[in-house]
């Protein structure tokens, strides 16, 4: 079966003042139609960056991609011209952000923008759609957000609205084309817990509805285990591990992830229980250090890691890990394995 | 056993790799400090330095600045060398240039063009630099002390300051001008009652914004005094945009200068300017293009050069740029 | 809050902060909250965006003036002090800020910013006080060779590090933390949180820790209170408010935290509540959760309800409390 995306060994620089940043080292990921895939990961991981390269949002000249590919239904987007770009944008991959408030026009009611999205892009069904079209589907959209009032909520401008519902809104936009992929870049990030409740819920109905995949960007692991079918951990411009959410929360096995899950505040936490850090700071983009991100972070590192980056090792297509503890013939037992093995 | 449990794992990646590749791996531990300081410690760089190093990678700035320093090294050594800018010599009128004794030719009345040049360039760049001088240290007072006190303070400073700005600046520079005697002082002190409001502005923006940041609010948490707050904090913080409002101002006080000077209002003859030689220029126009040109192209440069060097400061000091 | 054994080192007391809006609104940021802080204890303040945490700790550390209502330390009303023990109060009493990269001035090497509060003291000459600034630098898990540079140089957590020292330098006996670790990443927010409480142990710090996650607050708090637009709605152990919260919104802030575990996260029952948080602007007298509650009746509409003590330790300000006491609620 084709899968929907595949990301293979993408490498994606930046040319900063302080000199190359290597945003993205060799990216490798797959989703499959229908799929949810979460990106997880800490800030300067690349996990935006790899979410903007799907969408070649960057300008020609701000981003220079050194290799691999995405290939998107079997094409790789990275091959196609800035028009050719410009249709899928509109009507297969659409994106929503973290901040509502800043993607959306201040200047233009939310109606008309959602409008705007459907009469520029067409519907699924024909090309051309009139202005009255268009207005129904916007209703039907905002609807199916779960707002209130459509009719009035039309004809209001972004600051009228709440964060929540300004996020609503640009799901509604993001949707209108009916995508077959929606990448959402931390959608709930800016908002309170209690609305991000309400937008995960909106999200996975949205989903369950039509056959839009989706990928969720994160920092949180509670969204992570909301959300995600499939979860890629990223670290230092790779993907260190992917797998099922359950493979990932419940038999991880890159010690970044260990120390991910280890770090993460849980409500049944015992106030005694000592959290566990992981050491150190976040690597660094601009000459990066051969070998493994993670080595100068790692509790178990070897020399082989600070030599070389560790290559994918894969069990099935679906699972991966890049860490050199799965390299042929390593001795090495963390004790990590037999702790998950009881899990 | 826990490793069986997490299986074997086909190795892809390796295998696919030069399979002539013996290569075994060095599976020995090594403390993570080792990779650690195997960074090399940069060494501390501060603000300025970094913005400097910036400043000096950008090849049109620093161009800009080496050509106004050119210029204005013309203008204060040139004039000095050179005293001789309103001797008349009715013999030599509207010689070319290139000629011999006069590199850039003489105006109607047989003065030499370069050494009118010369005094001109310095009166022009003096009054540009004077006057952008005052407006900083006035502005900055006003407008800091307007937004750091706030209040009611704050709304009257700031209604006087759009009363001054609400009044076209050409009325009063025309009054005072045509009221007072014309004359360097006059043209100063007329720019400087005009121009002074657009960096109280900036500086009252700066403080409000400024007043808000975290660091301010720490150090008043430590009981810091508002004099340490605005010297310590403010003042170091505000100094990049600040300087690049005044890199931006001083063009725009030479060209209204020379604009005064050029419809006569400003500097009068025979005192030079940049502004009165191209009026003179410009009266000889179509026979002596080169009265013209020559200070008008001068003029032009300095703009763009003092524009450019504005926006590679602006470029420098952005905190956006930085990683 | 009543406390018979000893007498708190911090009370809050009908504390009121309103800041105006435009021409007419009022902005009732903080509408009347009383708790106190025993010393040595952590007490954490958790509440949405807009609910006033970040204005009441802001009143504690003097950076606002309190519209009505005090805050008195070791028995003395802060805003009443003489000069002598205003000085005193900020030695006292600091803050550590949420964004490491606003809070430290980037003009500044990081020696000069730890020393900038004991400057003011004149206790330490200039060579004692950079002795200081180096030992807090290693005492925050920093290496003392950091002491000359520049904050940009450094990670958020690093920063932090240096904003916690900042703190430190003055000898405080209590510490505002305002969400000092939500800039962070996870990985580092668990070394901050850990640096937090060595200090603590190790300098008998007694902290007011005010964030948004619930379930950070309630590992690193001995009490919580729960704040809802300007008001404490419930203040308990963070044991107590975990295992049975008694408040409609503590329910529903508890449940609307997704679960790092997938499956009890596909297995949970939610309330989900419906909208935002409005503005606490120009509010009416009535329970202010009014409009979202799932439980609301009548009697919510008279009056706003006051805190009362539902157990041992645990307080809760809902008309409706005896009812929905009986429904017993778990997670």
């Amino acid at each position: 079966m084709p899968k929907l995306l595949e990301l293979e060994d993408l490498r994606v620089s930046f040319h900063t003042y302080a000199g190359e940043a290597q945003a993205l080292r060799g990216v490798n990921l797959t989703l499959d139609a229908g799929d949810t895939l979460a990106i997880v990961g800490e800030s300067g991981c690349g996990k935006t960056v790899t979410a903007q390269s799907v969408m070649r949002l960057y300008p020609k000249g701000a981003a220079d991609y050194k290799g691999g590919s995405i290939r998107y239904k079997g094409e790789d987007l990275l091959t196609l011209s800035e028009r050719q770009m410009r249709r899928i944008r509109g009507r297969e991959i659409s994106m929503v952000f973290q901040d509502p408030m800043t993607s959306l026009n201040p200047t233009v009611p939310v109606g008309k923008q959602i409008m705007e999205g459907v009469l520029k892009n067409g519907s699924r069904e024909s090309k051309r759609v009139t202005r009255r079209d268009a207005r129904l589907r916007a209703l039907e959209l905002l609807e199916g957000v779960g707002i209130a009032d459509p009719e009035t909520r039309m004809g209001q401008y972004p600051h009228n609205l709440s964060g929540g519902m300004r996020q609503r809104v640009m799901i509604a936009i993001a949707m209108s084309c009916s995508p077959d992929l929606l990448i959402a870049d931390e959608p709930t990030t800016a908002l309170d817990v209690t609305v991000q409740a309400q937008i995960l819920e909106l999200m996975k109905s949205l989903q369950s509805r039509g056959n839009t995949s989706i990928i969720v960007i994160t920092h949180n692991m509670g969204v992570v285990a909301n959300i995600a079918r499939k979860v890629a951990v990223m670290y230092g411009g790779v993907v260190v591990e992917r797998g099922t959410v359950e493979d990932i929360f419940f038999r991880p096995r890159h010690p970044y992830a260990w120390g991910l899950l280890r770090s993460v505040f849980r409500l049944n936490k015992p106030k005694d229980e000592p959290l566990t850090p992981i050491d150190g700071t976040p690597p660094e983009l601009i000459d990066p250090l051969p070998g493994c991100p993670f080595a100068e972070r790692c509790a178990y590192t070897m020399r082989v890691c600070a030599s070389g980056m560790p290559p994918e090792f894969a069990w099935g297509e679906a699972r991966a890990c890049r860490c050199w503890l799965y390299g042929p013939g390593c001795p090495v037992i963390p004790a990590e394995w037999e702790e998950y093995s009881h899990a | 056993m826990a490793e069986a449990a997490y299986g074997v794992p086909v190795h892809t990646a390796l295998l696919s790799a030069d399979p002539t590749d013996s290569h075994t791996y060095d599976y020995t531990p090594l403390p993570n400090t080792a990779i650690r300081s195997g960074r090399a410690a940069r060494p501390p760089v501060s603000y300025w330095r970094d913005a400097l190093d910036r400043l000096l990678r950008n090849k049109t700035a620093v161009a800009s600045f080496a050509f106004i320093i050119l210029t204005a090294l013309f203008g204060f050594a040139g004039s000095s060398l050179m005293p001789g800018f309103t001797k008349q010599d009715l013999y030599n009128t509207f010689l070319p240039p290139l000629s011999p004794g006069h590199p850039l030719g003489t105006d109607e009345l047989g003065r030499d063009l370069l050494a009118r040049l010369a005094r001109g360039t310095r009166i022009s760049l003096t009054i540009g630099v004077t006057v952008s001088v005052i407006n900083l240290v006035v502005g900055l007072a006003y407008g800091g002390l307007s937004g750091y006190i706030g209040g009611m303070a704050d709304v009257v400073m700031m209604r006087i300051v759009e009363i001054v700005t609400a009044v076209p600046e050409m009325i009063i520079l025309l009054l005072l001008l045509t009221v007072l005697k014309s004359g360097m002082g006059t043209l100063i002190l007329a720019l400087c009652l005009t121009g002074w409001t657009g960096m109280a502005r900036l500086a009252r923006a700066q403080a409000l914004q400024l007043r808000e940041n975290e660091y301010v609010l720490a150090a008043r948490v430590l009981g810091a005094s508002r004099l340490w707050i605005v010297l310590r904090h403010m003042i170091p913080n505000a100094l990049g945009p600040i300087m690049v409002r005044f890199a931006m101002s001083v063009p725009g006080v030479i060209f209204a200068e020379s604009f005064l000077s050029y419809i006569g209002l400003g500097i009068a003859i025979p005192e030079a300017s940049w502004g009165n030689l191209a009026q003179l220029g410009a009266n000889q126009f179509p026979n002596h293009i080169w009265l013209f040109f020559i200070p008008a192209i001068l003029f032009s440069l300095t703009m763009l050069a003092f524009n450019l060097l504005g926006d590679g400061l602006r470029d420098a000091l952005d905190p956006r740029q930085r990683r | 809050m009543p406390d018979a054994m000893a007498q708190p080192l911090l009370d809050v007391r009908g504390l009121k902060k309103y800041f105006t809006v435009g021409r007419r609104g009022t902005l009732k940021a903080v509408n009347g909250v009383s708790f106190s802080i025993r010393s040595g204890e952590t007490f954490g303040l958790v509440g949405e965006s807009g609910c006033g945490k970040t204005t009441a700790g802001r009143v504690i550390v003097r950076l606002y003036e309190p519209t009505e209502g005090a805050v008195y330390y070791r028995g003395k009303d802060i805003s009443r002090l003489a000069r002598r023990e205003a000085a005193e109060y900020t030695h006292n009493v600091q803050m550590i800020f949420q964004d490491p990269y606003a809070s430290l001035d980037p003009r500044m090497t990081v020696e000069a910013i730890i020393a900038e509060g004991m400057r003011p003291r004149g206790m330490y000459s200039r060579g004692e006080s950079r002795d200081k600034a180096r030992e807090l630098l290693s005492r925050v898990g920093l290496s003392p060779e950091h002491a000359q540079r520049f904050p940009h140089e450094f990670s958020g957590g690093q920063r932090q590090r240096v904003g916690v020292a900042r703190a430190l330098a003055v000898n405080p006996e209590l510490i505002v933390c305002d969400e000092p670790v939500s800039a962070l990443d996870v990985s580092i927010q668990a070394q901050i949180i850990n640096l937090l409480r060595k200090l603590q142990r190790e300098l008998g710090l007694t902290y007011l820790f005010i964030a948004h996650d619930l379930s950070l607050v309630k590992y690193v708090s001995d009490r919580v209170g729960v704040m809802y637009m300007g008001s404490l709605v419930e203040v308990a152990s963070a044991e107590d408010l975990y295992r049975s919260p008694l408040h409609p919104y503590t329910r529903a802030l508890l449940s609307a935290i997704p679960v790092p575990n997938p499956i009890e996260e596909r297995g949970r029952r939610r309330v989900l509540l419906e909208g935002d948080v409005p503005p606490p602007l120009n509010t009416p007298d009535q329970c202010l959760f009014l409009g979202r509650c799932p439980h609301a009746t009548d009697r919510c509409q008279q009056g706003m309800p006051q805190l009362a003590q539902a157990r041992e330790g645990h307080w809760v300000a809902c008309a409706m409390n005896e009812e929905l006491n009986v429904d017993a609620y778990t997670i």
